[in-house]
């Protein structure tokens, strides 16, 4: 058996309490109690409800000799296994809608067990399909099959006709008397028939197959700087377990937020998972290019968030233009033929006219007014404090590069006159970036004409532009984000300056907390603008904290707040915008900085 | 033929659209009928009322009675009138106020973020969308965003008079990215327009049912994405409804077409009444063209098909889970218990003599079973207590 990439478990740097245990192409979880430490939790990402308000939760109880035990749990991209002295339980998640479990001198209980209080209630009904197995029906949330496959499985349902529920749902796996081991299956599906499946595989091999998946889908990625080889690892599971196969209302691959809380995928964030993949540029432009098979033929415009039942009514920047750009410019881009550029730069170019038709700001340019902070990605961030319709330089930014990546599909695709027409586009909004938007410190926002006083992270995010911005800008943008004080913390960059009387480490996304996709938007922007140094001193801050701390989207720097002193509130955990599992979301940011950016 | 809905227990409405106006300890209040959409954290739930309806005079409500018919709703405050009636054509709600400021009070900021814009003022409130427009009349609206609560402060819309005292607003409820359609008719056209729809639509029921039922079905008629008309239970709560609610609905139509499209709005699910209903329909003599016959015939032969197929054991048919028998907890059903059930084997019987007699035209309804303990509240068991 091949060795371990990533190690969760009882006694490793990394208990499964944040990081789930799941796979590839697979809804299922696994993942520890937050406030029951060492109670294993079972549950499933298709019905999109946060673990911490859904019925259909299981707790996963060891058994020896019938008799529920405490556990320890060891687990990797394989397999994770629950040990008690010499016995052990073992569950391996395949890509084909089930899971398998098997152990020796142990059984296994999935105790059905909502986090709202209400116990068994999820249970609509259980019976026999003889030879398949045991259907149990779970109204909203479909179905699951429970299949012995060596040994026995008893299930334990009462039900209760005075108050109308199943007072409890036990569903154990059982070890067979001779041979002292078990061996069964759960399988998820909705309908009348199971997804097939194929044949139930020897375990081993189930699990050293989960290995090479995991292995395979690591090889998309460039190697990462010394020593932040095992964190990458980390990093690259995380986004290999939440990659969802196509279900429902989403229609190809597509890679998840979480699984257990924000179960979407996030448009900006597939072109954001694109960004590192430098490995397999298949598959990176087909992360780029996802969302456009969801993209409205009228208005053009791109879905925000993609759900099992469909799209989230939500919109997020044009994102797609800024990760192309990264990676050509890191691997040329002799990967898009003339026909995918043919294919897909009109339907970059609708995405493009989507933002400055719909929301043009009416000066006769290509300058926009978005109407609220989730249209910039940045939802409580201080360059929106007067309102809207907000001129938002860095909406601007997306756009001018993805202007330039329709020119260039289009140049490949032998449209010379449109590539021409569009690199006109992108350059003239570029000077009016420059010309209109710098105010000598900063990118300012503008709100009716009117600069807004903003300390805000995001007030640098132009420099994403790289060397198409003057000298001396580039130069203050890197003078001003690593001043002592202000956005420069011990963990990476801030959201909000520490000078700022605005800064929040609370229920707060980007007004203060140090989050991953800021951190990574700026230290490629200034490697883009030569600034490597400066590029290098942030990633690294950043990528030191999350090898210690995981996959977390956001931290707060401090335990106080620097401008007056005053203690930071205790945030009551878990807490979403720490991220409360692992998201993808800090995990490709983390990547791109490790292999692309330190070291580079 | 004016019915006038207690706006109460009833909202003022119309149907397709989701504009409403209700009664919430005793003012008006406009409402969205809500759509289900899948959202990245649950948000919290609204009331139905969204924003209330009040008429100002020197900054200070008015109190007002009011007088709600079918197609229009007036109210009265002093020397002040207020009238709202539903314009199709654009999917809006159209205000006409005479001397007094309408206004439309949010009353509570949370999920909002409104924004005013050059032609309108946009509201996102409570999983509805809103965007006003005053031909006749100033807006005011604060949309000032407020960074720690991720939304805007409460939404509060004042619209003043014009010079002649006069204010028209309308309340558009669009897709995103729409511009807002111009209207075209007057304010009193459009009434006359909602009257006539109301007594066409009556016109596709049974005789015999009361007006208020009558109202209630048009109210709870909703247009699916897949072109048909289905008749949801409850428009306030909840826009969600069942294949079984849609057979039992179906009886109210006196018009075979309608009746059918109504029936086939929802893949039969369980228990399985498409074939019973069906055969009531055939039996009063309800004529229906050719094409609705044809997908009814398609829609049983598929019903059919399934249960052969999943619930038909030696012994009969049977139902595998409590819930399909129609029932939450149904004294006699046990778990994995393929017990065949005679009602139900009468039930799917019933579909091919539907799909034979779709044929000839002719049917032979013996069965006679009792709907309504498949329903026990709301406008589907209210539609059962009536229709013969």
């Amino acid at each position: 058996m091949s060795k371990s990439q990533v190690k969760f478990g009882t006694h490793e740097k990394f208990p499964l309490i944040r990081a789930p245990f799941a796979r590839r192409g697979s809804v299922y979880y696994v993942y520890e109690d937050f406030y029951k430490h060492g109670q294993l939790k079972f549950g499933m990402a298709k019905h999109a409800e946060m673990i911490s308000g859904t019925d259909f939760l299981f707790d996963i109880e060891f058994l020896a000799n019938g008799i529920p035990v405490p556990y320890e749990y060891y687990a990797d991209e394989g397999s994770i296994k629950l040990t008690h002295g010499y016995r052990w339980v073992e569950i391996a998640i395949t890509d084909r809608q089930h899971l398998r479990v098997r152990g020796y001198e142990a059984g296994v209980r999935f105790t059905l067990n909502s986090s709202n209080g209400n116990g068994a209630r999820a249970l609509r009904g259980t019976r026999s399909l003889k030879d398949v197995g045991w259907e149990t029906e779970f109204g909203k949330y479909g179905k699951l099959n429970f299949v012995p496959i060596v040994g026995s499985l008893h299930i334990e349902s009462p039900y209760s006709y005075e108050k109308g529920v199943y007072e409890r749902a036990e569903f154990e796996f059982i070890a067979d008397a001779k041979t002292r081991t078990f061996d069964g299956a759960i399988h998820e599906y909705d309908g009348d028939e199971l997804y097939p499946f194929g044949e139930y595989e020897p375990f081993d091999k189930l699990v050293a197959d989960n290995k090479a998946d995991f292995a395979e889908f690591k090889a998309k990625y460039r190697k990462v700087a010394k020593g932040y080889e095992q964190a990458a690892d980390y990093a690259i599971y995380t986004v290999w377990s939440y990659r969802i196969n196509p279900r429902g209302y989403i229609k190809s691959p597509a890679i998840m937020f979480s699984l257990q809380w924000a179960i979407v995928a996030a448009s900006w964030q597939q072109s954001y998972n694109a960004m590192p993949m430098q490995r397999d540029l298949k598959e990176a432009w087909r992360q780029i290019c996802l969302m456009f098979d969801y993209q409205d033929e009228r208005t053009g415009r791109v879905d925000g968030m993609l759900a099992f039942t469909g799209a989230a009514a939500s919109m997020q920047p044009p994102f797609q233009g800024f990760a192309l750009e990264f990676i050509l410019r890191n691997v040329g881009d002799d990967f898009i033929s003339a026909e995918e550029a043919a294919k897909m730069y009109p339907k970059f170019a609708r995405w493009v006219n989507y933002w400055t038709t719909y929301r043009n700001a009416g000066r006769g340019d290509d300058v926009t007014a978005i109407f609220s902070p989730h249209e910039s990605g940045w939802d409580d961030a201080s360059n929106f404090q007067d309102g809207f319709p907000a001129n938002d330089p860095n909406n601007l930014t997306f756009l001018v590069l993805l202007m330039e990546c329709v020119a260039l599909l289009a140049k490949k695709a032998g449209d010379i006159a449109v590539s021409d027409e569009w690199y006109a586009r992108a350059n003239k909004l570029t000077q009016t970036i420059i010309d209109e938007f710098w105010d000598g410190e900063k990118f300012a926002t503008m709100v009716k004409g009117k600069r807004v006083d903003s300390m805000s992270l995001a007030d640098f995010q132009p420099i994403i532009l790289g060397k198409r911005l003057p000298q001396h800008i580039i130069d203050k943008v890197a003078e001003r984000v690593l001043a002592p004080g202000e956005w420069l913390t011990e963990i990476g960059l801030a959201s909000e300056s520490m000078k700022s009387p605005l800064v929040t480490f609370g229920i707060s996304f980007v007004c203060g907390r140090v989050v991953a996709p800021q951190n990574m938007i700026i230290a490629v922007g200034l490697q883009a603008a030569g600034k490597q140094k400066e590029a290098e001193i942030i990633a690294r801050l950043f990528c030191d904290n999350v090898k210690e701390k995981g996959m977390i989207l956001g931290f707060a720097p401090y335990d106080h707040f620097p401008l007056t002193g005053e203690p930071a509130p205790d945030q009551p955990m878990p807490f979403a915008t720490d991220g409360w599992p692992w998201t993808t979301w800090c995990a490709n940011g983390f990547l791109t900085l490790a292999s692309s950016v330190i070291d580079a | 033929m004016a019915y006038k809905p207690n706006l109460a227990e009833t909202p003022f409405g119309r149907r397709d659209s989701r504009h409403m106006v209700v009664d919430q300890g005793g003012t008006l209040w406009l409402a969205l009928a809500s759509e289900a959409a899948p959202s990245l954290v649950p948000t919290a739930p609204r009331p139905a009322g969204l924003f209330e309806i009040n008429a100002l005079r020197d900054g200070k409500p008015l109190p007002y009675t009011y007088d709600a018919d079918d197609a229009t709703i007036t109210i009265s405050a002093a020397d002040a009138t207020i009238a709202i009636t539903h314009d199709t054509a654009t999917n809006a709600l159209r205000f006409e106020a005479h001397n007094v400021t309408l206004r439309l009070d949010g009353k509570n900021p949370a999920g909002v973020s409104s924004t005013n814009k050059p032609n309108g003022t946009e509201v996102n409130i409570g999983g509805g969308k809103y965007f006003f427009i005053a031909p006749r009349g100033t807006i005011s609206f604060d949309d000032t965003w407020v960074l720690a609560s991720f939304g805007s402060v409460t939404p509060i819309l004042d619209v003043a008079p014009d010079a002649d005292g006069k204010v028209e607003l309308i309340a558009y409820d669009l897709p995103a990215d729409t511009v807002p359609p111009p209207v075209t008719k007057t304010f009193g056209e459009c009434i006359l327009q909602n009257k006539a729809d109301f007594a066409a639509f009556s016109e596709l029921l049974k005789d015999g049912l009361s007006d208020e039922v009558r109202y209630k079905i048009w109210l709870n008629s909703k247009k699916l994405a897949n072109g048909h008309w289905c008749i949801t239970p409850n428009r306030v709560i909840s826009a969600a409804t069942t294949a079984v609610q849609q057979a039992i609905a179906s009886l109210a139509f006196k018009d075979g077409d309608a009746s059918i499209d109504v029936l086939l709005s929802i893949p039969e699910a369980s228990p399985p009444l498409h074939g019973y209903v069906a055969a009531k329909l055939l039996k009063s003599g309800a004529s229906a063209s050719g094409a609705s016959r044809l997908a009814l015939a398609k829609e049983l032969e598929r019903a059919k098909k399934w249960w052969d197929a999943n619930r038909w054991y030696p012994g009969g048919y049977y139902y595998a889970y409590r819930f399909e028998t129609g029932f939450d907890n149904p004294p006699d059903f046990r778990d994995n218990g393929y017990a065949p059930d005679a009602e139900l084997a009468e039930l799917v019987a019933l579909h091919q003599t539907v799909i034979d007699a779709l044929i000839d035209n002719s049917v032979d309804l013996s069965a006679d079973i009792d709907l309504t303990k498949f329903v026990s509240d709301g406008l589907i068991a209210e539609i059962l207590k009536e229709v013969k």
